[in-house]
């Protein structure tokens, strides 16, 4: 019965998103949203009822659905199960269908009669939600009904049928994904990041289509752009970081097809924001930012073929699915139709004024956009590559860690250096006296840095090099901070915090930017100067590892609902074995009905670095542990957080009448970002 | 203070932060790597086989704790790390060495790579060089301004020359991928895609992974060979074509070799799922059914294995030396009892 009315949501959210798409085309000419009023409503309820069912049959245990049967168990805690609504493949296209649904009404709010843009954006995003629900109705329905079952789980299911077996017991979640809570938060941001992005991407399209070229599809999109991306950032760290704390192989990122999938779309929307401000600011990029939101869509679309479709195998990309051509299919549609319609329209996307000088934050704002894009291409062949040379070729290889690794550092370093300096320049044309004046102080900082890393017995240039350009940047920042709130009559702290409110969009991206400074600064102490041993203790015997001495003081056991705990208690004393520091307890988990124990570290984290102990095997009186000290650590999470802290700042609305606090030269060219300029 | 005598005074400061810099790096030579950190390094450059796709260093599994002990063991016998990854790549074949830079490929990922990042400096230079040579008013929404149509031409085509080069790709890769065509196979290859009696030995493994690469739909051939290369111990690409095998039907033959070589992967609850799968399909399927009672005893449910064991035995298709061993193995069942 939940099935049935499962598959009936479904069906009735598909036929409303193409109602949205054909009154929105029927409606484009003149504006008039109203006809779109019912469609939404529809699509929107049914897309969240949708979600819901499947909720209460996974909360309910139906196990006739091969879904539930597959993905969940009776002894599966609350919080894993009300996940396994999108921990699986199916789930994870309702979890898509339903942020598509939440984001059109939201969108659906802001379009009043008139609002062409508005209706042809509605019209999109109803075409992108036709996909997605079509996707749910076909070859990823989570309401396909078990007809052939194993004690365990559902070994084949189909569409309609009156011939449905329920198994006796759900499989349960794959244990990895029921190791730690960060499993049920970091899909849901990942996603609306991944979703959100299909916002400006309508709006661009909206624009071509009902040729309104100029900037004000990206005012209208700019927060969703932002927001998205923010999300993105999210989903990406909070990855990372469940990565550290359940794969326990003391890492967080691995190049995995997946995590490329991810970090992706996350490169190019980070050029599209920074291009997107360029055309807002100055009028130019026009068509570049076209193909840029146009790229990021599809890269969202790209990341879930590759990681859903099986065609990359991986630990995330496992699936053997049907679902793999479809995606293809529409992954080339919107390819070839957007960039079709951009093409017809790309004689009337005018240029505005010419790039003046490469010194300029123009200019560094595009060398981002270059070597962000090179990034992100680098990222895209060094995943598709094996698959490339094997269609072509038939031979067979990797492309692995150190491809991505030696092409990120440098790209990276660089990115930094144009932070630091672009953050600050100017915009059109930089003074060279100026902009040294401005960064002047950030370069000794960030030397000194640098040096005292040296001094400090630093043996890793990687580390001096990235410590040397952290500071410059997160110096620059605060410097241009404190300079122009001494500049005001207030009180420091009274201007600084007036600076930040009037130019929300300007210091939010700065803080986004010392965000990324302090990440780069753990990158490189996390890999550069990580100390890594697998030690054997009998118990009551000491081992040395780093600047830390590890006692095996006993081993214990404990049952849980749905898994048997078995760990070893580790004292961590200091150097010279004296004194107990911590007591560390890194466990193996065997979740019922499976026989390989999962492994999950344990991580004491100080200001000073993170020692992260995992069990790699042993006897019954012995343990072999992989021991990993990894320096500033946490400095990578609490980054992230400020990159993320630094999107929602620059989501803030610029009071009104407020003067640009940032730039003593942006008066000239505030408002005039297509002026006529000298040759 | 004067801002000369500022900036000469940050100079200085600058000054010798870089020669400490510069001595750091100069007097820290990168010392030869442990011996741990090579064993490390190797395992991150070599995937584990039967884990998903992870490197050695990464996977949790035992067989990954098994191969990376086993490099320990190499690198303290002495092998260099190319003679450790050649030993990995033999075995498992090259796509299990990770950045396998042996071969010309790689090359051509850094050319493409190279080309990427001059065709995009070309582009900003471009940008400054050409763009708004003279006025250019501010368009309205919706009005068409065709004076920026020079520039917009440009990136045009390289946009177009950008999607054209990602959508040809897509196109080759998935065609390559899904169907080809019977009609342009010629000699053996030909005769075992039309039905035509052939001698199968004599079809070496490349010839058979041509005609299967250009007839997908065809399963024979691609069961004869996974079940070759799952003979010679080849687990990786024989599960490759088994999962072929699978997407398009549930052949017990297939099911019940995935099934064996998960249990191998050290995932026996898995592994019983897949045997049961092929036992429905065909329940009188032998392999099968010797499989899965080796498994279920492993798992600690003799009970279940017993029927299997005895139907093993009954059999009269079962080779000797299988039988011997399904007595010896329900002989210790029954004794355990």
């Amino acid at each position: 019965m939940t099935a049935l009315l499962g598959s009936a949501t479904i069906l009735v959210a598909l036929i409303a998103a193409a109602a949205i798409v054909v009154q929105g085309i029927r409606n484009v000419g003149s504006g008039r949203v109203s006809a779109l009023k019912w469609p939404v409503t529809v699509f929107v309820s049914a897309a969240f009822a949708t979600f819901v069912i499947l909720e209460i049959a996974i909360l309910t245990h139906d196990f006739s659905i091969g879904y539930v049967a597959n993905n969940t168990a009776t002894t599966t805690p609350f919080i894993f199960l009300f996940a396994g609504g999108w921990a699986a493949l199916e789930g994870s296209i309702v979890l898509w269908g339903v942020m598509l649904g939440l984001f059109t009404w939201l969108v659906w709010r802001k379009v009043d009669d008139g609002d062409r843009l508005g209706v042809g954006a509605l019209a999109v995003m109803g075409a992108v939600s036709v996909f997605w629900f079509g996707l749910m109705a076909t070859a990823g329905n989570p309401f396909a009904v078990c007809v052939e079952a194993f004690t365990n789980g559902c070994a084949a299911t189909e569409w309609w049928t009156s011939n449905a077996v329920s198994a006796l017991q759900g499989r349960g979640p794959n244990p990895l994904l029921q190791n730690h809570i960060l499993m049920a938060v970091h899909p849901p941001m990942l996603y609306t990041g991944y979703v959100g992005f299909t916002v400006p991407f309508a709006y661009a399209m909206s624009a071509l289509w009902t040729r309104s070229v100029g900037p004000r599809w990206l005012e209208r999109t700019h927060r969703w752009s932002v927001v998205s991306w923010s999300f993105l950032t999210v989903g990406i760290v909070l990855g990372g970081w469940w990565s550290y704390e359940v794969l326990g192989w003391g890492g967080y990122w691995a190049w995995d097809p997946v995590e490329n999938a991810a970090f992706l779309p996350w490169l190019v929307a980070t050029a599209f924001i920074h291009s997107a401000v360029v055309e807002r600011r100055r009028g130019m990029l026009r068509s570049w930012n076209f193909v840029l939101v146009i790229t990021t869509f599809a890269a969202t679309i790209l990341g879930t073929f590759l990681t859903r479709s099986g065609v990359i195998a991986s630990v995330h990309a496992f699936t053997q699915s049907k679902i793999g051509p479809i995606l293809l299919t529409f992954l080339a549609l919107v390819v070839i139709g957007s960039f079709a319609l951009f093409a017809a329209r790309a004689p009337s996307i005018a240029q505005a004024p010419r790039l003046e000088s490469l010194l300029s934050r123009d200019g560094f704002i595009l060398l981002n956009n270059l070597l962000l894009t090179v990034f992100a291409f680098a990222v895209v062949v060094g995943t598709m590559f094996p698959l490339i040379v094997e269609a072509l070729s038939g031979d067979e290889l990797s492309v692995g860690r150190s491809f991505f690794d030696r092409v990120a550092v440098p790209l990276s370093l660089l990115l930094l250096g144009t932070i630091g300096v672009g953050a600050v320049a100017p915009w059109r044309r930089a003074d060279p006296a100026v902009l040294w004046n401005r960064l002047r102080y950030a370069v000794m900082l960030g030397l000194l840095a640098g040096a005292s890393t040296v001094v400090a017995g630093v043996d890793s240039i990687g580390v001096t090099v990235t410590v040397t350009l952290a500071v410059f940047v997160i110096a620059a920042i605060v410097i241009r901070l404190i300079d122009v709130a001494m500049a005001r009559p207030e009180s420091f702290v009274a201007a600084a915090g007036l600076v930040i409110r009037n130019e929300p969009g300007y210091w939010g991206g700065q803080i986004a930017h010392i965000g990324v400074a302090l990440v780069a600064i753990s990158l490189a102490t996390t890999s550069g100067l990580a100390v890594r041993d697998t030690i054997d203790l009998a118990r009551g015997q000491q081992a040395r590892v780093g600047d830390h001495c590890f006692v095996y003081v006993e081993p214990f056991e404990r049952t849980d609902p749905q898994r048997q705990v078995t760990g070893v208690r580790i004292a961590v004393l200091d150097e010279a074995c004296v004194y107990v520091q911590r007591v560390l307890e890194p466990r193996l988990n065997l979740y019922a009905g499976t026989t390989q124990p999962i492994g999950t570290p344990t991580v004491w984290t100080t200001l000073r670095e993170d020692v992260y102990l995992g069990i790699a095997g042993g006897s019954a009186d012995t343990v072999r542990l992989n021991v990993f000290i990894f320096p500033l650590q946490w400095l990578l999470w609490f980054g992230g957080a400020v990159v993320v802290a630094g999107g929602f700042v620059a989501l803030r609305r610029k009071p009104r009448g407020a003067l640009d606090a940032s730039d003593e030269d942006a008066s000239d060219d505030e408002d005039a970002p297509a002026e006529e300029v000298d040759v | 203070m004067s801002e000369k005598t500022k900036n000469r005074v940050i100079l200085a400061v600058a000054s010798v932060a870089v020669v400490v810099i510069a001595f750091g790096a100069l007097n820290n030579p990168a010392l030869p790597p442990t011996a741990e950190e090579r064993v490390a390094s190797l395992s991150a450059s070599i995937k584990c086989p039967f884990c998903n796709g992870e490197s050695l260093a990464e996977s949790a599994s035992g067989v990954a704790a098994d191969y990376r002990a086993l490099i320990a063991d190499r690198v303290e016998n002495g092998a260099t790390d190319d003679e450790i990854r050649g030993e990995f790549a033999e075995r498992f074949g090259e796509a299990y060495v990770l950045d396998g830079s042996r071969s010309g490929w790689t090359i051509a990922l850094w050319v493409v790579l190279g080309v990427a990042v001059l065709s995009g400096a070309a582009a900003i230079l471009m940008l400054r060089r050409a763009t708004g040579r003279g006025e250019v008013a501010e368009p309205q929404d919706g009005v068409e301004d065709r004076r920026g149509a020079r520039i917009s031409g440009r990136t045009l085509a390289g946009t177009a020359a950008v999607g054209v080069a990602i959508i040809a790709i897509g196109v080759v890769a998935a065609t390559s991928l899904s169907s080809g065509g019977t009609d342009a196979l010629e000699g053996v290859a030909g005769d075992v895609v039309a039905g035509n009696e052939v001698d199968l030995d004599a079809i070496t493994n490349e010839q058979m992974e041509e005609v299967v690469a250009a007839n997908p739909e065809v399963i024979g051939m691609r069961l004869a060979l996974a079940r070759r290369y799952f003979e010679a111990g080849e687990f990786g690409k024989a599960l490759d074509h088994y999962f072929e095998v699978l997407d398009r039907e549930r052949h017990p033959e297939a099911l019940a070799n995935v099934g064996w070589m998960t249990y191998l992967s050290g995932e026996p609850e898995v592994a019983v799922q897949y045997l049961e799968a092929a036992l429905a399909r065909s329940p009188d399927y032998l392999p099968a059914k010797w499989f899965i009672s080796n498994v279920l005893v492993d798992l600690g449910r003799p009970l279940e294995a017993e029927p299997y064991l005895i139907e093993v035995m009954a059999s009269p298709d079962a080779p000797d030396e299988i039988k011997l061993s399904a007595a010896t193995l329900l002989q210790q069942i029954q004794d355990e009892k």
